[in-house]
């Protein structure tokens, strides 16, 4: 009993590798060699996951805050998140960014610690550009390619670079701190504005 | 373009750069004398604060101006083909699809597109009754205006004068895909089909199935801004297109502003602008990081990419078709600067596929660094060398710069082994030389053929010795004669060989010179006298001959002759004259040659070549890889016009080998080889 199953047994496989082998004849000479590899170009995925985290660290130091400012920053997310995993779409991530971005700004005038704030609008810009990031590497390269070292370079980059110039305007702002008039500061920052249009790469 | 504009998309170039250094210092000069000197401005400027409103009403709409020009302006970039996939080439019939698509769609050349659909129809459908009722053409033409050759009305009515399907009450409140002309045309295709015996319940499901369209989500979200189509098609000689050579093998292109951070300075003055207006400091302060970015996003120069040292690695530099061959590629930074955003796209050759592995990357590189990426890929025939093309970014991401690296130490060449599998029938057009081919003639032998009466002169060992003992009489035996068969593989190579059921799969002529490898081999061994030609603009002419230098001269030309690449010619005729490809051919082929015709038969210039040869005297046979498919009403269309030239051509008394797209050669021939048998 049992050595007429394993001959059935032999007899099935043998036939397995016969066919496989015919299939490999075709395959040279009929329609289809080995597969082509999937092309995959959606977003890559350590910009994806860091923009996303990043928009969170915006919405929660500046949502809660405010009953207006709240809605904002968890579509803003939600948004980002959307263009980014759900389907490929850079208008969604801008858009996101710009609701996230108005969450900081209502819950400021509302009167919440600045040095939130700043992190807020700081996290958002980073999401935004990580997010623009994953979509373009994608793109170009594709999320079946090896891209974390270029992600990362760029989160840490775009990471300090915005850091950086949110603690030279808090510096600025600490230091005149007081009764200095708000016409003050907007021409401190039309200057800036000015000054960074006339540099040039 | 308004100042406002200019400023808002930061498109300095027309703003001088002095003006605006100025105008910022000065802005920074007022601004701290405001914060030291507070009250004697006050007093001297009693309405700053209109001043202030003022620049923050301003603010606020440059900054709204800047957010809406990137809303809509979207990010530019260098589009890159997917490599990783061979060319694709179109199916027969496209033509008529684009055809549809543009004068239903985007109502163009509605005249001549009508009336070429119409007649390209119109002849499907007559070859169709004239094949299926055995008639004239002037009997298939009046049942085609009768409207009596098909039960569908609709159809009928397309020849007939009638005016086509109204749009149904619920397509115009929902809105259909299909006009009512396309629905017109497709129902007329699948009636011609239906009339010439194609399956029709077969191409019922397909279209069915092919409909993939986007889904009901897909039109509300408008997924329209998900930026290029896939598989953006450029060939090698484009990707030079506007490239300067800046080093030895080294190619940029333009410089490309990206707008990755464009409308960054938008989002910061409409921060500015509320802080301003709401007179609250810290939402002021929130522009600084945008402004920060802003300069950031300037900063810095395209990366050094013409110093970047590229080396590539083949396991196998002579594979043969179909094989799979490992590519690494390896490139370093020798220069003193830290490029942080490199992409490297390793630009596989069109027919090529990539079956593992990506043959991309993107990565930083240090100064002195070195990185490396491998991909598998599929080698087809032909010499191959493809370059390395690299993707540059600033710092920043702001500019891109595409540099094409040429990499010309490894080339891969792929020449196929001649082998066969199995017989090829000859047919009995001989030459004079002596071979395997058995004639209709009596002569020096070994096989029996007839005895004839004794002729003076003939050889003593050939008289029937036997009879003249019995009867006297003299007689001479006869024996079969064996010759060789001069048979010449002619290709079809013309742009129209280069068509494939799915796009992306293997086209029509690869097909045949993969048939012809096979047949050349099979003939060859039998002892005939083989040569190969092909018309197409690149004339290809290796005369009837045998040995072991013809044979490898066949073998490199399969592999390497322009005429039989496998990329298709870049189709731009020469205006004016218009030359025959097939002059060449007939010009050096010798009156007793066979011809062995590889062709798709996807229009009717290889019909008739064939048809004249047949008529000039050589014996034809077709070996016809069937590229057509089913998914498209051009398609369909297609597939019954093959049909019937594939008929006609039998009915003159030509031989076709119908190679069906997913069986092996060998069994449609032996398919042939029965019924010719027969």
């Amino acid at each position: 009993m049992s050595t007429g199953t394993e001959t059935e047994a032999d007899a099935a496989e043998e036939s397995d590798r016969m066919e496989e082998a015919q299939g490999k004849a075709r395959g040279l000479h009929g329609s289809g060699a080995p597969n082509a590899v999937a092309v995959d170009h959606g977003p890559t995925k350590l910009s994806s996951v860091a923009a996303v985290v990043a928009g969170f660290v915006a919405a929660l130091t500046s949502g809660p805050f405010s009953l207006l400012a709240l809605p904002l920053a968890l579509g803003g997310v939600a948004m980002i998140a959307g263009g980014l995993f759900w389907r490929t779409n850079r208008t969604w991530v801008t858009t996101g960014t710009m609701s996230l971005y108005l969450a900081p700004i209502i819950a400021g005038a509302l009167g919440v610690a600045v040095e939130l704030l700043l992190l807020s609008v700081v996290s958002t810009f980073l999401a935004w550009n990580f997010g623009q990031r994953a979509i373009d590497l994608g793109e170009q390269v594709g999320r079946h390619s090896t891209t974390a070292r270029n992600e990362a370079i760029n989160i840490s980059l775009v990471t300090f670079i915005g850091f950086a110039s949110a603690a030279l305007g808090y510096g600025v702002y600490t230091v005149s701190e007081g009764s200095r008039p708000v016409a003050a500061v907007a021409m401190l920052v039309l200057a800036a504005l000015f000054l960074s249009w006339a540099m040039r790469s | 373009m308004s100042v406002a504009k200019r400023l808002a998309t930061m498109n300095i170039g027309a703003v001088p750069r002095r003006a605006l250094i100025l105008l910022g210092t000065l802005a920074a000069v007022l601004g701290i004398a405001t914060a030291i000197l507070v009250q004697p401005f006050a007093d001297i400027l009693p309405s700053t604060w209109v001043i202030v409103l003022g620049a923050a009403v301003v603010a606020f709409i440059l900054g709204v101006y800047g957010m809406r020009s990137r809303y809509h302006g979207g990010v530019t970039h260098t589009q890159i083909r997917d490599v990783e996939v061979p060319m694709a080439t179109p199916a027969p019939g496209d033509d008529i699809d684009r055809m549809l698509y543009q004068l239903t769609h985007l109502r163009q050349g509605t005249i001549e597109y009508r009336e070429g659909i119409q007649e390209r129809l119109a002849e499907a459908a007559i070859a169709v009754i004239r094949h299926r009722e055995n008639c004239s053409r002037e009997a298939a033409m009046k049942q085609l205006q009768d409207g009596t050759w098909t039960d569908d009305e609709m159809a009928a009515s397309f020849f007939s004068g009638g005016s086509g399907p109204q749009e149904s009450f619920a397509d115009k409140i929902l809105g259909s895909d299909e006009s009512p002309y396309e629905q017109w045309v497709r129902e007329t295709v699948n009636a011609i089909a239906a009339r010439a015996e194609l399956d029709p319940s077969v191409t019922q499901a397909a279209i069915q199935d092919d409909d993939d369209e986007e889904g009901l989500l897909d039109k509300l979200l408008g997924s329209s801004d998900t930026v290029e189509p896939r598989g953006v098609q450029e060939t090698t000689e484009d990707l030079y297109d506007e490239a300067d050579e800046v080093a030895d093998g080294v190619f940029y292109k333009e410089l490309v502003a990206t707008g990755t951070w464009r409308g960054v300075t938008g989002f910061s003055l409409f921060a500015a602008g509320v802080g301003i207006f709401t007179f609250t400091p810290p939402v002021l302060l929130l522009s600084v990081v945008g402004l920060g970015l802003a300069a950031y996003a300037r900063l810095g120069s395209s990366p050094p990419l013409s110093q970047l040292e590229v080396e590539r690695h083949v396991d196998e530099e002579m594979p043969q078709p179909g094989e799979e061959i490992e590519v690494t590629v390896a490139v370093s930074n020798p220069t003193d600067t830290f490029m942080t955003d490199v992409r490297f796209v390793d630009w596989v050759p069109e027919p090529m596929r990539v079956s593992d592995g990506s043959p991309r990357m993107a990565t930083a590189l240090r100064p002195g660094a070195e990185t490396s990426f491998s991909y598998t890929l599929v080698a087809e025939r032909g010499t191959h060398e493809w370059p390395l093309v690299v993707l540059g970014r600033d710092y920043a991401g702001s500019y891109e710069r595409q540099a094409i690296v040429e990499v010309d130490d490894p080339v891969v060449n792929c020449v196929p082994s001649l082998r066969t599998t199995g017989e090829m029938a000859v047919r009995s057009q001989t030459s004079l030389y002596s071979g395997q081919v058995n004639t209709a003639e009596g002569g020096a032998g070994l096989e029996f053929f007839a005895v004839r009466e004794y002729i003076q002169g003939d050889p003593m060992n050939r008289i029937d010795w036997k009879r003249h003992a019995r009867t006297g009489e003299l007689a001479t035996i006869d024996f079969r004669q064996e010759r060789a068969a001069q048979v010449v593989l002619l290709f079809d190579a013309r742009d129209s060989a280069y068509v494939s059921p799915v796009a992306g799969e293997r086209h029509a002529l690869d097909r045949c010179v993969d048939a012809a490898n096979e047949v050349f081999a099979a003939l060859n061994d039998e002892g005939n006298l083989v040569g190969v030609a092909a018309y197409d603009t690149v004339p290809l002419w290796i005369g009837p001959s045998a040995g072991d230098d013809h044979k490898e001269q066949v073998r490199q030309a399969f592999a390497k002759h322009p005429a039989l690449s496998t990329v298709p010619p870049d189709g731009v005729e020469e205006g004016g004259r218009y030359v025959d490809p097939m002059v060449h051919v007939r010009r050096q082929l010798s009156p007793e040659a066979q011809i062995m015709l590889f062709s798709p038969l996807t229009d009717d210039y290889t019909a008739q070549v064939a048809r004249r040869l047949d008529s000039a005297g050589h014996l034809v046979t077709i070996l016809s890889p069937d590229p057509t498919a089913d998914r498209t009403v051009g398609q369909r269309l297609a597939r019954v016009e093959r049909k019937m030239r594939v008929a006609s051509l039998r009915e003159h008394g030509i031989r076709v080998v119908d190679w069906q797209y997913d069986e092996p050669l060998g069994l449609d021939l032996e398919r042939a080889q029965q019924r010719w048998a027969v």
